[in-house]
Parts: structure tokens; C-alpha cells; sequence
């Protein structure tokens, strides 16, 4: 439990997307909740962050905490308005970010020669900036050349006439020894006081470019992230908030703004992570421990797996070609499929859906804002899904003509009807998401039908039903507030730290007592670094993680560490694990090769008070009659008079049968013939799926 | 058929041709009278094609028989029966 | 049951619509593309697993490596899905499939046998590239053949590490297996193993990759049933036979659109590593409506060294019609099915046992130049000008004498090359020529398992082909032994570099020099060529690169740059410098904004754009822009009077 004074009953989760800024309250006394949507102020994040807060009624001074996920990291990255970044790197190697792996990205642009990779063509860190050092740390840490000190100190210099603000330094081989890298920011430190300088104290992990590029990034968006944040601390200031700010951070973890102003590149892309850590909750509360999770919004799609209540991590998280993150993260994909994908013909003359969008301008046809290219949401018109007067709450009236002239464009190239057309790309749009979702899935050796699919942002609803039938899951869980569940999960996530320290050795070799020092004095360095912010060391829960793999290898594998002090079985069964895991994953093992520990990984966690969610079974009696009834499409299949509910109706304990439709005021969900929908004693909307 | 197809003595000419042998025949695609027969990789493998030599269109694609020596090299072991272990 | 699909030469997809395809294939439009996709699912999923339970850098890191499924269908085996790491290989597998189910009796099989084969006249690339092949047997029957192929450190043979340059049979390279059981029911084949792993200098790496080429297989083999278990066997055969044929028409489609008619080209191997003789492979691209055949004749005869190949280009030669064609679709058999090739019995592109064949990188390389420069001949506003045509690739290995690390040693190292400028584009700098597009090893990794130090690895200014669009830039690396380690070398466009296109000028030739490694100074600096011994390129007198006037091998110790059993002390460095691509278009018309851009980024020189673009520059950051107006003025006059042409990429400022 966090250790801070209670200032009022009010917290609030806040997701400034690309889009929108999401704002999410919970009353923690009377379980009240508040949601609030305002357009993202851009460049100046923190305007419509305090003016939604604003927008809620809350009086500032009943709010004890606010839980914030952002993207103004990432924004920075693709839109390269970065800070101008100087790089020291070792003499020999300073084309390290534009050399990338060598290699061109499998997909799409594979055989085009047109192509370039993003860092030649749009770099992070322009060559000129790049300073080759001399120096050179061996494979073992020792020192193969001496550190030329003046040099780095000419370079600082010329850095500093040339007004460049931050400074990224990564050398070979500081993995093992950081001697020369920590001297060097040291000197640029001097000659460059107002600097934001990184090293790979960061995340001091193997794979020199990745390392590279991680170090890079977080000097290219930290003065920007770290100044964002300094001005939503001043505004949220003269607001007169005085309570709690935490930030969202990639490893699922929150932190406050002074330990994660440390490292801002761990909070590039908060917002899903939000979204997850709701699913993980959830799964928690609700007893389904295994969840699918899709967040359908506009333009893309979020996926991860929750599997036993837990979110996956990945080690390498990739935002461009070439520009390949090392550190543990939240593994969450996106699929280019939304909302607003545009329904078209490609050049091999397949139907496609996406990745091009509409967008929120002009958005789609049936939005009547000039969009002319049929979008999923207008086959969702067409198909009877969406009640042009029952969306967004009535904010937008969907123009059921419009949706059908656009779709009819593609329809008559195809030689098919409009309802054809839309039933094909809902379809379609349906299983390119299954499809990655069983990348991620099926295809990682998981059972789908031990899942639930979890399906929240403001389209999830609208295509979960479908898509679960593609997987073969028989179970969809739809949470309240769909379209905001992304900023009620940054109220459910933990303080979270992680550390971790890369031996290289034979696990069989390894003294346990030694293990267990190694392990200790992590968790030590974490306890002080809670200690920080606010955590007390009891209150502190640490999971132990150990990365490892086949002496010969370079591939680890991230095996979780069972609790309890490490002893000489330890050993033994983390040899089993291993072996357990190649023969599953890889489809061999190989006892005899000793198995090397690459890497020592703990997390300590202190967890947040439990959030009460306001949903309580209405007790009043509620009409059992449907709103009304429409002509649906669903899978090729015509039910005229399908019954609309009202997911109010649900939650007064109406179960309904597919077809049908359920809205509420942000979402409308599907239920395909043959599925049944109620409301769970949790509160999420449940449908239940005859078959696969 | 034995090892004779194994190894061969490397040609003499500086650069090399690939014959084509016209066939008495007519397109039944363009109607062209410039058909001939010839040896080929195409994407499943070595074939001998007749082939329209005007419109590419084919008469026939043939799996080459030991006759048409295409590939000139062969297994020694092609026509032997087959053990457990191939 | 199987759907049998019967598309003649004149009926394409094109002209259906999803009735009609719901008709042809059994099954609808939607369950079609879930099922293309899946099959590719598997693919990519088995391809994951190779590469990251894989031992040696070649395949974990380099990702050298592909996975394939092979369908049966009336016309024999055909590829439906592949991820290749290598481009090449997805145009190689299919008819190593082929070869090998043709000549093995079906009957003998069973569930989990696994076929090993690496011969070059079975369809092998050669000998360092091995292949793993395993039927997947349903109701009794094979359907499937999963494959999967990665290239190996060492097989054996004369030469380390499967480069075989110098030799003249194939006795001498790498040990060939023609198809032989592997795995017999997932029970490894004693045998097989122990002949392997007896003759190999490192068994270590071998064995660990034939385990995780095996491994990937069991798990394509898991998943590939889950696919046919949920949707039925006639819909997965119908999903991969509606990809091929989708992957058919794009392609027919974009050659339909290419005049009708005859398109020779030609290109060069500098030498063949034994004798000086240079190498011509000639070719006339013939396009007929929606078929292309693609005819080698003219050809040189095979030659004594290893730089010839025994069956595969007439499948490579695809690859670089289909980037200009067809770049965006995945491939498959459908991507070979239009084109055939006439491949001269006795050339180099199909020559007989025993000859040499391990060196199959640049002549794979220049295939597919010539049929990206057919392309543009057809094509010209797509045109492309060629890549550097050689991967400067090493072989190197040793014993490895560092406390807790003794034994020996092997690795592979890729330092990169660059491709050509095109109508589109500047050329991608950094990578591998076409046929590869493989990645750079972890040197973190390389210097903790072998005892070498990569000191440098970086672009070489100077080294990209002049023109509107430059050619990527080629690059330096130098390799700092801590033990005696020998190396292969295997490259070419060493007398001369990438050709330009459309007006542009060539890209640098390949060189290679013996560094001494005291002073880190001198190492770090390439055009530092002080104490330095020439192992390969042109000089002048003064032992100066020069890239239009020299003379190839002037006072190295090679006359070719294909070299073998280079021995590497501790306190020399092996430092080479790679070509850059060809330019495209003419570099007199180059923006001066975009060549400034390159002088301030280092990568050019001002004394290089003043003689290949006209450029003069007044200051490092200001273009003189009436010198360079009028400049370019007098090179575009000089040009027309036959007195000036596109100078080839060359650094200026060497120290001797
Ligand atoms: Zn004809």
C-alpha cells in the first residue's frame, strides 16, 4: 500500500490518446464515477488534460490521485520533433543507428529497392551529430583502449556552440563495463551543464544497437517528455491540486514524475498499456483469468494476451525498422484495422480493409463530414449494426445513404450488392484481428478456447462477438464504459521497478547462497528507489524472473522464478524449466548442452488499493421489451425484426439471443445468432458462444 | 542406368547455347507456324517445353524422359527399389 | 478429397469476382484469405522458432535462414507459403521440394521423417546451405512438405567455412548429401548424425542448428494439423492453391503491361579466383503477353573456380523481375509460374558435376541486377541501377586460446554492401545485394565467442555511384585478431564498381588490406594506407585506390578478390572497404541542396561533388551557386564532346 495522506475521495485516471483525452474518475468512498472527453490539445498536452479535469465537476482539492498516460514521446518519435540529439559513440561504429540489423523488414516493402530504412531516410540523430570516441571496453571489461578524454571534451564543446540540448551516449560493451561511458557523460556533463544526457545506465542489456537506439530515443524525446511534465506539474499547481501524480510507464508500472523523468523513453506509448492493465485487473476481479484483449479504436487495433491474471512482457519492442527497443515492456501489438479503415480493392485486386483510415476528419461516409471512401463503420451502418440515432450518445447522426454510396463504389467493382460488400468487409476486417490475434496466440501455442476475448474502445464491441468465432473462443466479455476502459486501467496499475543484471553463466554452475545474494541485493536497490516515492519496504511484493538458453545461444528466454528462497533444488527445476520450455516452444531440448543465465530480472511491485467499480445490479424493474427491432446482416444471413437493448435493460438481469443488438451510450455491441448476452454480477457484459 | 551420368568433362566452347528445335506445328493460340521444342527450368522444375514461339503459348510441357538428358546429370541409384531409409 | 483447380494459360483471376471465386475454390472469399494467411502464419511461426533456438550467428543473428510449406498439387510441389530471411531462398525451395519427392519413394515414409539435402544438382544453392525436409503425412497420403534451410559454418571439406575459393571440384568444398533420412519417425538417424558431425570443424554449431532446423519443423508440423484439423484438409489445399493463383495473376498482370519483346543484358564476374579470366553472363529477357522466358544463352563455359552455380538461377532470375514488377506481394509458387528459363547445359549458370559452385554470391548477384536492368529497359521510368555486388563476406575461424574458452572457433560475418539508386530514390545504404538482405551480427556477441575484435563498421564516404538518385554508400569494416585466425574472402566488382544507370556513375570497387594494429589511430582511419599491405584492388602507381584508371592487382598480394586460408596474426588488422550502388540519372541535375546535404553528413567530399556532381561549395555549409551553375554548364557541354563522363565513386584524400 502507498504510503500517502488520503486528500480527498476522488482518483482519476487520465489517457491523453492521439485524439482524444480521456478522463476517468472514481469516487473511492461512495464509488461514484465521472468520464469526460475533450479533443487533444496539441503541442500543449496539459491544457485539455486540466481542462476535462475541469469538466467533471470534481472539485480540485477532493482529488487525491491522478494516474496519467500520455503519447507525447511517441508523437515526438514519428513526427521526428525531437530534441536535436548528439551521439558519443565508440570511434569505429557511429553509423550504428542508420546500419539498423542490415537488414530490410519482412512485409510488404521487402522487394521494393525504392525503399529506405527510416533512420537513412528520417534520422533520429543526424551523422554530423554522431561522434565517434576512442575508447574500447573487451569482451570481458577490460580496457582494450584508453578513453581519449580530450576529445570527448572538444566534442562537448563544439556540441555546446552548436546549442544541441541533449546527448545520448552509448560505447561497445558497456553492458559489462560502464567505466568509459560514465566518464564520458561526466565531461559532457561539465562542459554542457543545462544538457539532457543518457547512457546506457538505462538498461545496460547485450545487442549493441538496440541498446543504442534505446539510448538515442530516450535522449531524443527526454527533454521534451520531461518538459511536459514539468508544465502539467505547474498547471495541475496553480489548479491548486495537491494530491498525487503518477506516470504510466511501458513495463506496466507507474512511477512519479521524478523517477520516470529518469528514463522517459519507458513511457513512450502509455495510453494502452492503461487498457491492459484495466484487462489484467479485470481478469482478477471478474475470476477470468485468461483474456484476449482487444482495443478496437479508430484507426488501429491494441492487442496482448492476459493469461493466469498476468500481462506478458517482451524485451524488444520495435516502433520502426531500425529503431528496435531493449528493455522489459508490456507486450502489446497494434493491427492497422479500426473503425475508420478504409474499405478498398488493393493492387492484386483483393478486398482489403485498412490500414489506411479516415481518420476523425472527414471520418466515415456516414458521418456526413465530406469522407467518400467506405470505412468499417459504414458496413456497419449498412448491415444494420449501428442505429444511426442510438451512436455516441446521439452526438452524431450516421447517414445511412452515405454509408451505402460509398460502400457501393467498391460493391460494383466487385459485382457484388452494398450488404454483400459490408457483410465481406466486416468480415474481413474481423479476421485480419483474429488473425493477429492468433499470432499472438494460437500461433504462441495457447488454447484459445481456455480465453475470453476481452473487447473494449468505442468499436471493440461492435466486431468482438465475430472475432471470437474466428478464434474459436466461446466467451466475450465487454467491460462497462467500453470507450474509456484504457483510462480506468491506469487507475488499477501498480508501482512497479524493475532491475536487472546480465551474468552470462552456467546455471548449473551457480551457487544458489549466490543466486539468492544477487537476487537480494536487486530488491534492495528497489526497496530504496519505492522508498522514493513513497513505499513502504513491507508493502513491496517482488516477482523474480531469470532469462536463459543453451550455452551457443543468443536468444534467451524469459522463465519466471518460483517464490521463495533460491536452494540447491532451485537449481534443478530451473534446469527443468528450460528444457521444458525449448521442447514445447522450439520442438527439441538438448540436455546435454549446459543452459547459461543470461539475465537476473526482478520486479517489486507495491500494489494500489483495490478500486471498487460503481456497477451494482439495478433492483428496479426494467421494461424486458426491446427499444425496437431491425434488419440485421450477419454472416451472409438476413434476421429482420432483430431485437435493440439497452445494456441497462441487461444489467436489470435481461439475458437476450442473438441476433441482436445492445447499445449504451459509447458502444454498440453485436450478438451473432446462436450467442447469449447478460450482464455478470461484476458488472461486464457477457456473451456466451454456442460454438466456435 | 548406372554412374555415367556423374561427372562430366567441362564443355570446350567459350559461351554457350541452348538449341531449339523447330517442330512442325501450328498455334492454336496465334496460329503462328514458329513452334519448337527445347529444354527448360520452369517453376516446378526441369521440363521440355513446345512452345509457341511467337506467343509463348505451349503445346506441351513434358517431364523429360533419361533420353532427354535434362538435367544432363542423374542419380546412379533412380531406379533401384527403396529401403526404410530411402 | 482435393479441389482441382484448372487455370489454363489465358483464364486468370482477374476477371472474377467473388461468386466466381467462391465457385472455383469450394469455399468463400473470407475462409480463402483466412486460410492464405494462416498458411503464412505457420511459416513466419517456424521461421521464429529456427531463428531463436538456432546456435550460430549465421542463422540466430544473420538470420540466413528460411521456412517453406510445399503443397502437392497436379503440377507436383508447390511452395504456398514461405518467410524467407534470405530472398533467394523463396525462389530456390520449390524446386528442391520437387528434385527430392520425385526421387524418394513415398511409400517408405512416415510421420516425422525428416529428408536432409544440400546438393547444388538437386536444387541446393550449394553446399553451406543445407535443407531439412519433412512430408506431413494426412489419411495416409503426403500433402504437405514442411522445409525448412539455413546456411551452416562448416560441412567440411578442403576450405573452412564452405567458400570454397581457389578449388575446382566440388570434392573439395563442403560435403554434399544427396537426399539422405535425417530424423526417421523423430528418431534421429545414428548414422547420419555421427557422418555429420565426425566431419565438420565445428560440431558444436552444427549439431545445435540441425536441432533447431528439426525443431521448427515439429512445430510447423503442430500447427500446420491444428490449421487442417479445425478447417479441413480441401480448405487448407483450397486457401493455398487461391494464394498461388492470386500471386499468379499479379504478377501476369504487371509483365501483361510490358511491351512485347526482346531485352538482352549482360554482366561480368571480374575472375573466377584461379584463373584471370573474366566471366560473361549474358541473358535476353523475352516478354510474350503474360509470360516472360528468360534465356542464358551466351553464356561463358563453366568456370574452373567456384563462382559458377548448377541449377538455381534459372529460378533466382524471378527475384529481380518480380522488384521491379511485382514488389509487394509475398512469394510463392504463383510468383514463378509465368516465367521460364533456358539454362545453357555446361555455362555458369548450370554446370556439371564436379565442378565448383560455392561461391554463388555474385553471380546470383549479378542475375538479378541483369533482370532488374531488363526490367528498366522495358520499364523505364521503374528503372534501377545495380548493387554493389558483393557482400564483402568472411569466413573466419581459428582456435580460440582465451582462458575458459578454448577450442575451436567459427563464424560468418556479412559486413554489408549497398543498393543502387532508382527512379524513386537514393539507394538504401547498409545491407546486403539482393539475393541476401540478411542482417549484421551482434558484435557484442561475436567478441565474447570468438576471439576477434570488429574494431570498425561504418559508411565509406565517397563509395556511392553519382547520379540524380546517388546508390546507397558502401562501408568500412576492419577485424582486429586476438589469435591467429584464417579468413575466406569472397567478393567481386573488384576491378570495377556497381554500374550506374540513366546517366549516373558507378559505385567504388571492393578492396582489402593487411593493417598493423598498434596504433588505433591508423586502424580507425581508412584512408590511412601507411605500413598497409594490399591484399585486392585497383591501384595506381603509388598504391593509391583509384576506381577509372588503375590496375587490378598493382602490388597486392592477390589477383583476385576471392581468397582463401588468409592467415590473420594478433597485431594486424584485416581492414576491406566495399562498393557503394550505382547512381540513376544524371548527377549533374542532382538538387545542390540534397548534395550538400550528403557533404555535410560526411559522406561526401567536396573535392568528389565538385568532379562528379559540379558542385562547388564556397564553405563546409554554403554551395557556390554561380561556380556551380556554371560548372555543371561546362560538364554537361564537355559530356556531349565525348571529353567528360560520370567519374566512378572514389575517396580522394588517402595518406601513403
Ligand atoms: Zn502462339
Amino acid at each position: 500500500m502507498v504510503d500517502v495522506p488520503t486528500r480527498g475521495p476522488w482518483w482519476f485516471g487520465i489517457d491523453v490518446g492521439g485524439t482524444f483525452t480521456d478522463v476517468v474518475g472514481i469516487n473511492r468512498e461512495t464509488g461514484e464515477t465521472r468520464e469526460h472527453k475533450v479533443l487533444t490539445t496539441k503541442p500543449r498536452l496539459e491544457e485539455g488534460v486540466i481542462a476535462a479535469l475541469r469538466e467533471t465537476g470534481v472539485p480540485i482539492g477532493d482529488v487525491a490521485e491522478i494516474v496519467h498516460g500520455h503519447t507525447s514521446g511517441i508523437n515526438a518519435v514519428l513526427s521526428r520533433t525531437g530534441a536535436r540529439v548528439a551521439l558519443l559513440a565508440t570511434a569505429g561504429h557511429r553509423d550504428l543507428l542508420d546500419i539498423g540489423r542490415q537488414d530490410r523488414e519482412f512485409g510488404p516493402d521487402f522487394y521494393d529497392p525504392s525503399w529506405l530504412r527510416p533512420h537513412q531516410a528520417r534520422p533520429i540523430v543526424k551523422r554530423q551529430d554522431r561522434y565517434g570516441i576512442v575508447e574500447r571496453i573487451g569482451w570481458d571489461g577490460t580496457q582494450v583502449l584508453p578513453l581519449d578524454e580530450n576529445q570527448v571534451r572538444t566534442a562537448a564543446r563544439k556540441l555546446r556552440d552548436e546549442g544541441i540540448e541533449s546527448v545520448a551516449v552509448c560505447f561497445l560493451n558497456s553492458y559489462i563495463s560502464q567505466e568509459h561511458e560514465q566518464r564520458a557523460a561526466a565531461i559532457v556533463r561539465e562542459e554542457l551543464p543545462e544538457a539532457y544526457v543518457q547512457t546506457s545506465a538505462l538498461y545496460p542489456v547485450t545487442k549493441e544497437h538496440e541498446r543504442t537506439a534505446t539510448i538515442a530515443l530516450d535522449a531524443y524525446v527526454g527533454p521534451i517528455v520531461t518538459r511536459y511534465l514539468e508544465r502539467l506539474v505547474e498547471g495541475l499547481d496553480g489548479t491548486g491540486f495537491s494530491g498525487s501524480l503518477w506516470i504510466m510507464t511501458m513495463n506496466g508500472g507507474i512511477g512519479t514524475v521524478a523517477e520516470t523523468s529518469k528514463a522517459p523513453v519507458f513511457q513512450l506509448v502509455s495510453g494502452p498499456v492503461g487498457g491492459v492493465n484495466g484487462a489484467v485487473h479485470l481478469a482478477r476481479t471478474a475470476k477470468s483469468p485468461n483474456l484476449l484483449t482487444m482495443d478496437v479504436g479508430g484507426t488501429s487495433t491494441d492487442i496482448a494476451v492476459v493469461q493466469d491474471g498476468e500481462a506478458p512482457m517482451t524485451d524488444l519492442w520495435s516502433i520502426e525498422n531500425g529503431l528496435t527497443m531493449t528493455m522489459p515492456v508490456l507486450d502489446i501489438h497494434s493491427v492497422g484495422s479500426g473503425a475508420g479503415s478504409i474499405v478498398h480493392i488493393d493492387a492484386v485486386g483483393n478486398l482489403r480493409v485498412g490500414p489506411q483510415s479516415a481518420g476523425s476528419t472527414p471520418g466515415p461516409a456516414c458521418y456526413g463530414r465530406g469522407g467518400t471512401e467506405p470505412t468499417l463503420t459504414d458496413a456497419c451502418v449498412a448491415l444494420g449494426m449501428l442505429q444511426p440515432d442510438l451512436f455516441a450518445g446521439g452526438a452524431i447522426t450516421l447517414e445511412v445513404e452515405l454509408a451505402r454510396k460509398a460502400l457501393g463504389t467498391v460493391a460494383d467493382q466487385l459485382g457484388m450488392s452494398v450488404e454483400e460488400l459490408a457483410d465481406a468487409a466486416y468480415r474481413l476486417a474481423c479476421s485480419d484481428i483474429a488473425g493477429s490475434i492468433r499470432s499472438i496466440s494460437t500461433y504462441r501455442g495457447l488454447d484459445v478456447r481456455d480465453f475470453g476475448l476481452l473487447a473494449f474502445g468505442a468499436a471493440g464491441p461492435m466486431v468482438a462477438d465475430r472475432v471470437a468465432r474466428e478464434l474459436g473462443s466461446r466467451k466475450v466479455l465487454v467491460p462497462a464504459s467500453p470507450g474509456e476502459f484504457s483510462a480506468f486501467g491506469l487507475l488499477t496499475s501498480d508501482l512497479r521497478v524493475t532491475r536487472a543484471r546480465s551474468p552470462l553463466t552456467t546455471l548449473a554452475d551457480h551457487d544458489p547462497d549466490a543466486l539468492e545474494v544477487a537476487y537480494g541485493e536487486m530488491e534492495k536497490d528497489i526497496i530504496e528507489d519505492l522508498g522514493r516515492q513513497g513505499v513502504a519496504a513491507d508493502a513491496i511484493e517482488f516477482e523474480r524472473a531469470f532469462f536463459a538458453m543453451y550455452r551457443g545461444q543468443t536468444w534467451d528466454n524469459r522463465l519466471p522464478l518460483q517464490s521463495g528462497t533460491i536452494d540447491s533444488e532451485s537449481i534443478g527445476r530451473m534446469l527443468r524449466q528450460v528444457h521444458e520450455l525449448y521442447e514445447q516452444r522450439y520442438g527439441f531440448s538438448a540436455e546435454e548442452i549446459p543452459v547459461l543465465v543470461s539475465t537476473l530480472e526482478v520486479t517489486g511491485v507495491s500494489r494500489r488499493p483495490e478500486m471498487t467499480t460503481a456497477f451494482r445490479p439495478s433492483a428496479a424493474a426494467v421494461s424486458t421489451e426491446p427499444q425496437r427491432r431491425v434488419s440485421l446482416r450477419l454472416a451472409g444471413q438476413v434476421h429482420d425484426d432483430s431485437p435493440v437493448y439497452t445494456r441497462e435493460q441487461l444489467s436489470g438481469g435481461l439475458t437476450v439471443s442473438g441476433p441482436a443488438i445492445i447499445v449504451e451510450s459509447y458502444a454498440t455491441t453485436v450478438v451473432n445468432a446462436g450467442s447469449t448476452a447478460s450482464v455478470t454480477d461484476t458488472g461486464e457484459l457477457l456473451l456466451t458462444l454456442d460454438q466456435a | 542406368m548406372g554412374v555415367e551420368r556423374l561427372i562430366f568433362a567441362p564443355p570446350s566452347e567459350q559461351f554457350l547455347h541452348v538449341q531449339r528445335t523447330p517442330v512442325e506445328a501450328t498455334c492454336p493460340q496465334c496460329g503462328s507456324g514458329d513452334v519448337a521444342r527445347y529444354p527448360v527450368a520452369n517453376y516446378v522444375g526441369p521440363r521440355i517445353v513446345t512452345k509457341c514461339q511467337t506467343c509463348f503459348h505451349h503445346l506441351s510441357v513434358d517431364v523429360p524422359t533419361a533420353d532427354d538428358h535434362w538435367p544432363p546429370w542423374r542419380s546412379a541409384t533412380l531406379d533401384w527399389p527403396s529401403s526404410r531409409a530411402g | 478429397m482435393t479441389i482441382d483447380i484448372d487455370i489454363d494459360d489465358n483464364q486468370h483471376l482477374s476477371n472474377l469476382d467473388a461468386k466466381d471465386i467462391a465457385r472455383r475454390y469450394g469455399a468463400e472469399l473470407v475462409e480463402l484469405e483466412t486460410l492464405r494467411y494462416g498458411l503464412l502464419e505457420v511459416a513466419r511461426d517456424m521461421h521464429e522458432s529456427l531463428v531463436r533456438s538456432s546456435f550460430s550467428p549465421i542463422v540466430r543473428d544473420i538470420q540466413d535462414c528460411t521456412a517453406a510449406i510445399h503443397m502437392r498439387t497436379d503440377a507436383g510441389w508447390e511452395t504456398v507459403a514461405s518467410r524467407e530471411g534470405a530472398m533467394q531462398h523463396a525462389f530456390t525451395a520449390q524446386h528442391m521440394c520437387n528434385f527430392l519427392m520425385e526421387e524418394w519413394d513415398e511409400a517408405s515414409l512416415q510421420p516425422g521423417d525428416t529428408i536432409f539435402v544440400n546438393d547444388p544438382w538437386r536444387g541446393a544453392i550449394h553446399q553451406s546451405d543445407v535443407n531439412l525436409f519433412r512430408p506431413i503425412i494426412i489419411d495416409g497420403r503426403v500433402e504437405f512438405v514442411l522445409h525448412s534451410t539455413s546456411h551452416v559454418l562448416d560441412l567440411g571439406g578442403a576450405v573452412p567455412g564452405g567458400f570454397a575459393n581457389g578449388v575446382q571440384t566440388h570434392f573439395e568444398e563442403q560435403l554434399k548429401f544427396p537426399p539422405t533420412l535425417l530424423y526417421a519417425g523423430d528418431v534421429p538417424v545414428r548414422p547420419a548424425f555421427n557422418y555429420i558431425l565426425e566431419n565438420t570443424r565445428v560440431p558444436s554449431s552444427l549439431l545445435g542448428d540441425l536441432r533447431a532446423l528439426y525443431g521448427c519443423l515439429a512445430v510447423g508440423d503442430a500447427r500446420l494439423r491444428e490449421l487442417v484439423d479445425r478447417f479441413g484438409l480441401a480448405l487448407v489445399r483450397a486457401g493455398g492453391q487461391y494464394g498461388t493463383d492470386r500471386i499468379e495473376q499479379s504478377m501476369r498482370a504487371a509483365i501483361a503491361a510490358l511491351p512485347d519483346g526482346d531485352y538482352p543484358v549482360e554482366d561480368f564476374i571480374d575472375e573466377d579466383g584461379v584463373t584471370d579470366e573474366e566471366l560473361r553472363i549474358a541473358a535476353t529477357v523475352r516478354v510474350r503477353g503474360d509470360s516472360i522466358e528468360v534465356d542464358f544463352s551466351g553464356t561463358s563455359r563453366q568456370p574452373l573456380g567456384n563462382v559458377g552455380t548448377a541449377w538455381i538461377e534459372g529460378t533466382r532470375c524471378v527475384q529481380g523481375i518480380k522488384m521491379v514488377l511485382d514488389p509487394h506481394s509475398p512469394v510463392n509458387s504463383g510468383t514463378l509460374r509465368p516465367i521460364e528459363a533456358l539454362l545453357p547445359a555446361g555455362s555458369a549458370v548450370c554446370t556439371l558435376p564436379p565442378s565448383s559452385v560455392s561461391n554463388h554470391l555474385d553471380i546470383g548477384s549479378r542475375n538479378i541486377n541483369m533482370m532488374t536492368t531488363a526490367m528498366s529497359m522495358a520499364l523505364p521510368e521503374h528503372g534501377v541501377a545495380p548493387d554493389s555486388g558483393n557482400f564483402a563476406a568472411m569466413m573466419i575461424g581459428g582456435f580460440d586460446d582465451r582462458h575458459g574458452h578454448e577450442g575451436p572457433w567459427a563464424g560468418a560475418i556479412l559486413p554489408g554492401g549497398a543498393w543502387g539508386g532508382t527512379y524513386k530514390s537514393d539507394g538504401l545504404t547498409s545491407v546486403t545485394p539482393a539475393i541476401g538482405a540478411c542482417r549484421s551480427s551482434v558484435w557484442e556477441h561475436i567478441e565474447r565467442e570468438s576471439p576477434i575484435v570488429p574494431l570498425m563498421h561504418e559508411f565509406l564516404p565517397d563509395s556511392a555511384g553519382a547520379g540524380f538518385h546517388r546508390g546507397g554508400f558502401g562501408g568500412i569494416f576492419t577485424l582486429l585478431p586476438l589469435a591467429t585466425t584464417y579468413a575466406t574472402i569472397t567478393g567481386d566488382r573488384s576491378k570495377r564498381g556497381a554500374p550506374g544507370v540513366n546517366g549516373g556513375g558507378s559505385g567504388f570497387p571492393f578492396y582489402a588490406w593487411l593493417v598493423p594494429g598498434d596504433d588505433p589511430s591508423v586502424v580507425l582511419d581508412p584512408f590511412d594506407l601507411r605500413g598497409c599491405e594490399p591484399l585486392f584492388g585497383v591501384f595506381d602507381g603509388q598504391g593509391r585506390p583509384v576506381a577509372d584508371d588503375g590496375v587490378f592487382g598493382r602490388g597486392a598480394r592477390y589477383q583476385t578478390a576471392k581468397v582463401a586460408g588468409l592467415e590473420l596474426k594478433p597485431g594486424y588488422a584485416l581492414r576491406v572497404l566495399f562498393g557503394g550502388g550505382g547512381g540513376w540519372g544524371d548527377p549533374l541535375e542532382r538538387p545542390v541542396d540534397r548534395v550538400l546535404e550528403d557533404v555535410q553528413a560526411g559522406l561526401y567530399s567536396p573535392e568528389f561533388v565538385e568532379r562528379a556532381y559540379g558542385v562547388v561549395l564556397s564553405s563546409s555549409d554554403e554551395v557556390d551557386v554561380d561556380a556551380t551553375t556554371r560548372l555543371r554548364a561546362e560538364l554537361a557541354d564537355a559530356r556531349k564532346d565525348g571529353k567528360w563522363t560520370v567519374p566512378a565513386a572514389c575517396p580522394t584524400n588517402w595518406i601513403v
